[in-house]
């Protein structure tokens, strides 16, 4: 691959790769910085590369991937011990907060709420438009498991937004 | 749309990848490496604090060994020293046949009483209960002294006993001893102001306090707030540590001070010293530092003073100090000693010896004709020894 290439590749898929990092980190910086890892690792890993692969599916299951490791490191654990905290010394104020959210964004972030495996699903599916069988690929697992966790995904966050007196709308 | 569609179209659409980003990607710059100063910051400073926590700079046990080789058990002692001390505050004013003690309830006292805050002793008082004991011991030695009082005193059969008469003795005692020390000690205190510190000691709190703070500052500007946690935790824990003692008590007493001040005092009076001093252990009672300090050949002296503004004051408090002999010598001195004190007051003496049956085990020859304290070694198969008094033509003094 050459410079020319990597350079479409970074400009077609780079803003995509890095809202697809922030729906896993939700906070840009570190989507930004998981991005930026994301396409040197794609670029380094070349070789590795099938070039029968789609391109996309690759670099996304990479950016998955780091996305991934980064959930599971101590550092992201940290950040989250750090909200809680900061959650509960403001926590009135979260509240009012919440309270004059608009509909929209309270649904935003019951999606953010949802667990990695039905969230990243659900934003596949609905926000990149990928089929079923294209996020079985991406994730190494079956197209059904795929279909239940979207399943599963979509009850769980009706039963959030009923519970915050909020209908979802969507089938 | 659907909603869910909508909803994440609305949160992410418009949120590019920055023109810096994309210019590291294409130069292959890859992004910051993890930053480990925190967690080395943060692993230092928790070496600095478990270092504080374990470290006792206070030779605590040192100071127990001196208490207990004194005494063995002070509670037993004391009760031995009152009911073998007592019976003198029964005789008629002026008919004190020996109104000198062997000091023992001075030394009793110091193991009594706190020692930079902490109580060295294995005495199973409270503190309120040794110093209660404490001023009854000082009250009945000035009393013997003076032998200006008569008190009828029963014999105690434990400590506690003694606590409980505590208070009526000292009562009856306090109004007829003349303790005019006491209140020059009381007016100095007004002017305490212990500055002297050891270099060394003043460039460890500098150097811990400003990683401590540096490491504090760094950890919550990266957000490391469990590790600044942790870290303060442990930070406040080995500031329970006697290192920091002296930096929470100014008045508290500086080893290093104590040893050099004794040794400049020996010097003055061309007192031979041997060796590098140590320091045995010290003791406040009634706001005056008191050392004991132990040099190579045997000697020990046991100093008392005060300070003024980080410097020695020797007037003023004589009436315990070292610096009121002229010469000691130690005449035997073998391994495996115990402690004896000589204490002589008179207005007739000028030489004092610790003798036993055989043979004279050390003397001292008194510059000034004032209350003294000195402090021997003596070996420890000596199971009694007496004390005595010459004037200054050499003859004995009855």
């Amino acid at each position: 691959m050459n410079l020319r290439t990597f350079e479409e590749i970074v400009h077609s898929h780079g803003d995509y790769i890095l809202r697809l990092c922030y729906t896993y980190t939700k906070d840009w910086q570190m989507a930004e910085d998981l991005t930026q890892e994301t396409f040197i690792r794609f670029y380094t890993a070349q070789e590795k590369f099938r070039q029968e692969a789609d391109v996309k599916t690759y670099l996304y299951r990479i950016a998955v991937n780091r996305c991934k490791t980064y959930l599971a490191s101590w550092r992201y654990k940290q950040t989250q011990l750090i909200e809680i905290g900061q959650k509960l010394i403001s926590k009135d104020n979260v509240a009012l907060q919440i309270e004059r959210k608009d509909e929209a964004k309270q649904l935003y972030e019951k999606i953010e709420g949802l667990p990695v495996k039905y969230r990243e699903v659900l934003v596949f599916y609905h926000y990149f438009d990928w089929t079923t069988a294209q996020i079985a690929e991406l994730l190494s697992c079956s197209e059904n498991t795929v279909k239940t966790r979207l399943r599963r995904g979509r009850q769980q966050l009706s039963q959030l937004l009923e519970k915050g007196g909020i209908t979802d709308g969507s089938d | 749309m659907d909603p869910i569609k909508k909803v994440l179209t609305d949160e992410l659409e418009g949120k590019k990848l920055s023109q810096e980003a994309k210019q590291k990607i294409l130069t292959m710059k890859p992004r910051k490496k993890r930053n480990f100063i925190p967690q080395i910051a943060a692993i230092c400073i928790c070496a600095v604090a478990l270092f504080l926590f374990l470290t006792n700079t206070e030779k605590k046990a040192p100071q127990m060994e001196a208490a207990n080789a004194m005494f063995g058990p002070v509670d037993e002692a004391i009760v031995d020293y009152f009911n073998k001390e007592s019976p003198k505050l029964q005789m008629e004013p002026g008919k004190q046949e020996d109104p000198f003690h062997n000091g023992d309830a001075y030394l009793m006292r110091l193991a009594l009483e706190q020692n930079s805050g902490q109580f060295y002793s294995d005495s199973s008082l409270t503190k309120s209960e040794r110093y209660i004991v404490s001023e009854l011991l000082h009250y009945i030695q000035e009393a013997i002294w003076h032998n200006n009082t008569r008190v009828e005193v029963n014999p105690v059969q434990s400590i506690d006993q003694l606590v409980e008469q505590a208070p009526a003795l000292i009562s009856q005692l306090k109004p007829n001893v003349e303790m005019p020390y006491m209140k020059t000690v009381d007016e100095k205190q007004q002017q305490w102001n212990y500055t002297s510190f050891d270099k060394k000691r003043w460039i460890s709190y500098v150097v811990v306090l400003a990683l401590l703070l540096a490491a504090i500052i760094y950890l919550i500007k990266y957000k490391h707030f469990i590790i600044v946690a942790f870290v303060i935790f442990l930070a406040l824990v080995s500031f329970s540590q006697p290192f920091w003692q002296p930096f929470k008590d100014v008045s508290a007493y500086d080893e290093k001070t104590l040893i050099e001040v004794v040794e400049h005092e020996l010097k003055k009076m061309n007192i031979r010293v041997v060796g590098q001093p140590e320091l045995q252990y010290a003791a406040s009672i009634h706001k005056v530092r008191t050392a004991l300090v132990s040099f190579e050949d045997g000697m020990t002296v046991l100093a008392e003073f005060d300070y003024n503004n980080g410097r020695y004051i020797n007037h003023g408090m004589t009436w315990h100090s070292g610096n009121i002999f002229s010469n000691i010598s130690i005449v035997q001195n073998e391994q495996n000693t115990i402690n004896v004190m000589a204490f002589k007051a008179g207005h007739h003496v000028a030489k004092v010896r610790i003798e036993n049956e055989q043979n004279y085990l050390a003397e001292a020859t008194l510059k000034e004709q004032k209350p003294t304290i000195i402090y021997f070694k003596t070996p420890k198969g000596l199971s009694s020894y007496s004390r005595v008094y010459f004037d200054a033509n050499g003859e004995r003094v009855q």
